[in-house]
């Protein structure tokens, strides 16, 4: 067939469930910490979670913040996981569940055993927290969850202060200290994606916005748009599966237009599909040696022999049995003559018989059977069976007797049906004969005449398959009623049902009925008919001899150009979802293909949502349009200072091109500037650990701290919603 | 301390059947049987929660100042540039619409696969881009 044999495909393995890695328990607590009054800096993100000393470059603990609970009823225990160690136990997996509720946290039991596991961690064994904490929430966060967290962190673990301070403002803090007085901050967090501008040392949060689209949507929409691509995928695919496609294999398209276009092009394709192969067991193919192959045709041959000796002892006896038998049949007969007649009878009666024709016909059968089984030992065919007779039929009725003309009646009907059969057969060898003969003269027709022939035979298909496709257009129209055929239909129906009688048809004195008398007539039936599809599959069949015949003697005619071809040359959709890789038009897709996700379109279509929202519907501004509304707020001055430090943070500000692609589109909504680039977009250098950076920055800076962490007084006098502005974090309201 | 906080959560309790199919060298640490020396004894976190949908709309029946960020107004605004069309198939640039299902297509055969899909698999395209007919 037309197999290809592409260079290598670069396969990416899916892995199936995410890899565990432990979480180590810190022992330095007593002797570096205990009595310090070091702050502690949790950076407490949807996702993730990441907490450590603020005298430390890094944070100690970074997981995934989630806690699972639950009885295992086999062992009878109760287990509780927090964190990366939920991904080393089945059940624990399957019972996951987050304190947030979006961005927020709106759980506070699942957040207080968060802690717990924090401070564990951390190695702390004191009577309680002795440390000011400082610690990240969401842009505007509600005051109700705000007082949740406040209450837990100084009720149940009596820390002294508390520091709330906004992720992606610290992230900015942390990339630059002297520059973060001026600049907008995009965040492209989990959930959502925030966009702060920040104007001498002042966070505007007023022009603040949030688009509600980030890593956590983004891996949703991917897991949507494979189920779509491949809805009989033989697994199933996970939302941890989908995030890794995201992280993985996204990019953002410089120009989006050209690059989807670009796709289209099965040469650019091929190098921008990505594959990725999940895992699958091969049906186990035992393999013989000879030997044993050789061993069991014996086996099989020795147990045919066997079987065919039994069968010949069978139809031996049986043979032997019919000969008595005859034998028996014979003498009683020949005995008629010797023996008196009621004795006659009585031994007949004795053998089963009712009278002597009924011993006749049994000796003609045993005979017939008799000779039938020689013959079938001895190899010889049996000759043509004589017909059979029917000689009462052409006697008058007068001239028999009452029970013989029963017998005639009999003998008419099986004449009857013996002449239809033999009819039947007649025609049918003629038929056969016919076809043959059309075949053969096709047949030299091809030799002599090629060319002509191929021609022919093209144009009889193209006649079908205008057919076919005629038939399945007005099949489509019909679906719909107000198409034109539709209502043609209706009229036809109406005119059929009305009592009054189309009055031009009818002349004087012709008031008659004479429908049916022409066959055409019928077809009016055909007409208003919704379902015909008798002649389809004849017409299929048809079609598919006429292309076999081409595939076989056209050397042009190939398999993607048969009607209802599916391959990789002449398909888009084909190569879309099932790649360029080697495709067998008969067999189908090999077993490993079947098990095979194809990303192209999709790597840059589930990214691309940050700049163009309305494409899953969202009727938000995108990123840029979004940055326009916010620069519209501020003076020619203070855009121009924002524009010089817009900073780009948050973990799906890792999928490549982003950058660059907002470089580019920034430039368009900013004044013409011919001689130097009056703006710059950068991405923070760490995206996921910046934030939890420059709240540690904050921390260190104990004079500060003093200026803007609320204590434990200030919570009781004020409130779990009470914060001080500090220029990171919300505004106090 | 370590010692006595990390071990597989199997050696709380006697179960050697589960011994077997959780391998004890993972060091992960079963936080429903270790004592938090650092909390307040007796008080507990509430266990009645709220979701944020709920706790937004109580939020927004209170009285605000003009100008105050709050969670629900810092949400960004309806696009006022014309969208772009893409098919709901391919994600390629849409240049018809079927006006029977309303999907947006790219090109013939994308619409010849339309045409066979059954109504549900169309409203699924649809809800893709948040399109799909909801009946309520």
């Amino acid at each position: 067939m037309d197999m290809e044999v592409d260079e290598e495909v670069v396969l990416h393995p899916m892995q199936t469930e995410k890899a565990f890695t432990p979480t180590p328990d810190y022992t330095d607590y007593k002797e570096s910490f205990s009595s310090t009054g070091t702050p502690l800096v949790i950076d407490n993100g949807s996702w993730q979670c990441r907490a450590g000393w603020a005298t430390e470059d890094r944070p100690r603990l970074v997981f995934d913040n989630q806690m699972a609970k639950f009885r295992d009823r086999k062992a009878n225990t109760s287990n509780q996981y927090i964190g990366n160690d939920v991904y080393a136990d089945v059940l624990a997996r399957s019972n996951a569940r987050s304190a947030f509720d979006g961005p927020v946290m709106c759980n506070p039991e699942i957040m207080e055993a968060v802690l717990d596991y924090i401070f564990i961690k951390m190695g702390i064994d004191a009577d309680r927290i002795a440390h000011p904490l400082v610690m990240t929430e969401p842009v505007c966060v509600p005051h109700y969850n705000r007082n949740l967290m406040s209450e837990l962190l100084f009720e149940s673990y009596q820390v002294p202060s508390v520091t709330y301070g906004i992720d992606s403002l610290f992230s900015l803090y942390a990339n630059g200290p002297e520059q973060s007085k001026d600049g907008i901050v995009m965040s492209v967090g989990h959930h959502y994606t925030h966009m702060i501008p920040v104007s001498q040392g002042k966070v505007h949060l007023e022009h603040a916005k949030r688009i509600s689209y980030g890593g956590e949507p983004a891996s949703e929409y991917m897991l949507k748009l494979m189920q779509m691509k491949y809805p009989t995928f033989p697994m199933k695919m996970t939302t941890t599966q989908s995030e890794l496609l995201q992280m993985n294999h996204c990019y953002v398209a410089k120009d989006y237009l050209g690059e989807l276009a670009s796709y289209e092009d099965p040469e650019v394709f091929k190098t921008k599909d990505r594959v990725v192969q999940f895992p699958f067991t091969a049906p186990v193919i035992e393999e013989k040696s000879e030997e044993e192959q050789a061993r069991l045709a014996a086996k099989r041959k020795e147990q045919g022999r066997r079987l065919q000796e039994q069968a010949a002892k069978a139809r031996l006896e049986k043979l032997i049995q019919r000969e008595q038998e005859l034998e028996q049949y014979n003498g009683l007969k020949n005995s008629k003559t010797t023996l008196k007649k009621a004795e006659w009878t009585e031994q007949l009666k004795s053998m089963g018989f009712k009278e002597e024709a009924d011993l006749d016909a049994a000796i003609k059968t045993t005979d017939a059977a008799i000779r039938r089984a020689r013959n079938k030992e001895l190899g010889i065919e049996e000759e043509e069976k004589e017909p059979p007779t029917f000689p009462l039929v052409d006697i008058p009725d007068e001239e028999l007797s009452e029970l013989d003309r029963k017998e005639k009646k009999k003998q008419r009907l099986l004449k009857a049906s013996h002449d239809a059969r033999m009819r039947a057969k007649a025609a049918k060898a003629e038929e056969t004969a016919y076809q043959e003969a059309l075949a053969q003269q096709d047949a030299e027709r091809r030799e002599k005449e090629p060319q002509k022939w191929l021609d022919e035979m093209h144009a009889r298909r193209k006649e079908l398959v205008d057919k076919i496709k005629a038939k399945k257009q007005l099949r489509e129209q019909l679906s719909d009623r107000r198409s034109h055929a539709s209502q043609l239909r209706m009229k036809s129906i109406a005119a059929l049902a009305s009592d009054a009688p189309p009055p031009k048809r009818r002349r004087k004195g012709q008031d008659e009925d004479t429908f049916g008398q022409d066959d055409e007539d019928w077809m009016v039936y055909r007409e208003i008919s919704r379902d015909d599809d008798s002649e389809d599959e004849e017409e299929a069949n048809q079609l598919d001899e006429y292309e076999q015949q081409l595939l076989k003697y056209d050397p042009e005619f190939l398999h993607e150009h048969t009607m209802n071809a599916y391959t990789p040359k002449n398909s888009f959709l084909h190569y879309y979802t099932n790649g360029l890789g080697p495709y067998d038009p008969v067999v189908g897709l090999a077993l490993d293909q079947t098990y095979q996700l194809h990303l192209n379109v999709e790597r840059i279509r589930v990214p691309e949502v940050l700049f163009q929202p309305g494409i899953i519907g969202l009727d938000q501004t995108g990123l840029v349009e979004t940055m326009q509304d916010i620069l519209k707020r501020f003076d020619k001055q203070a855009r121009d200072r924002l524009v010089q430090n817009i900073l780009v943070t948050g973990g799906m500000a890792q999928v490549p091109g982003l950058i660059d692609r907002l470089d580019q589109s920034v430039r368009s909504i900013l004044p013409f500037s011919p001689n130097q680039k009056n703006y710059n977009v950068r991405k923070a250098q760490d995206c996921l650990l910046d934030g939890w950076r420059g709240a540690a920055m904050v921390a260190r800076d104990g004079e500060r701290m003093g200026k803007i962490s609320v204590t434990r007084q200030e919570y009781e006098e004020y409130g779990g919603a009470y914060i001080k502005e500090h220029g990171l974090g919300n505004a106090h309201s | 301390m370590a010692s006595s906080i990390t071990g597989s959560p199997t050696n709380s309790t006697s179960g050697a059947a589960l011994a077997e199919q959780t391998p004890p060298a993972l060091p992960v640490t079963n936080m429903a049987h270790i004592h938090k020396p650092f909390k307040k004894p007796g008080w507990h976190a509430s266990k009645k929660t709220k979701n944020l949908k709920q706790i937004i709309t109580a939020d927004k029946a209170k009285e605000w100042k003009a100008n105050t960020p709050t969670y629900w107004n810092i949400e960004a605004l309806p696009s006022m540039t014309p969208q772009k069309k893409y098919c709901d198939i391919t994600g390629l640039e849409a240049r018809y619409t079927d006006p029977k299902t309303r999907l947006r297509y790219h090109s013939t055969e994308v619409y010849q696969l339309i045409k066979s899909q059954p109504i549900g698999v169309v409203q699924q395209y649809l809800g893709l881009r948040n399109a799909a007919v909801v009946l309520k």
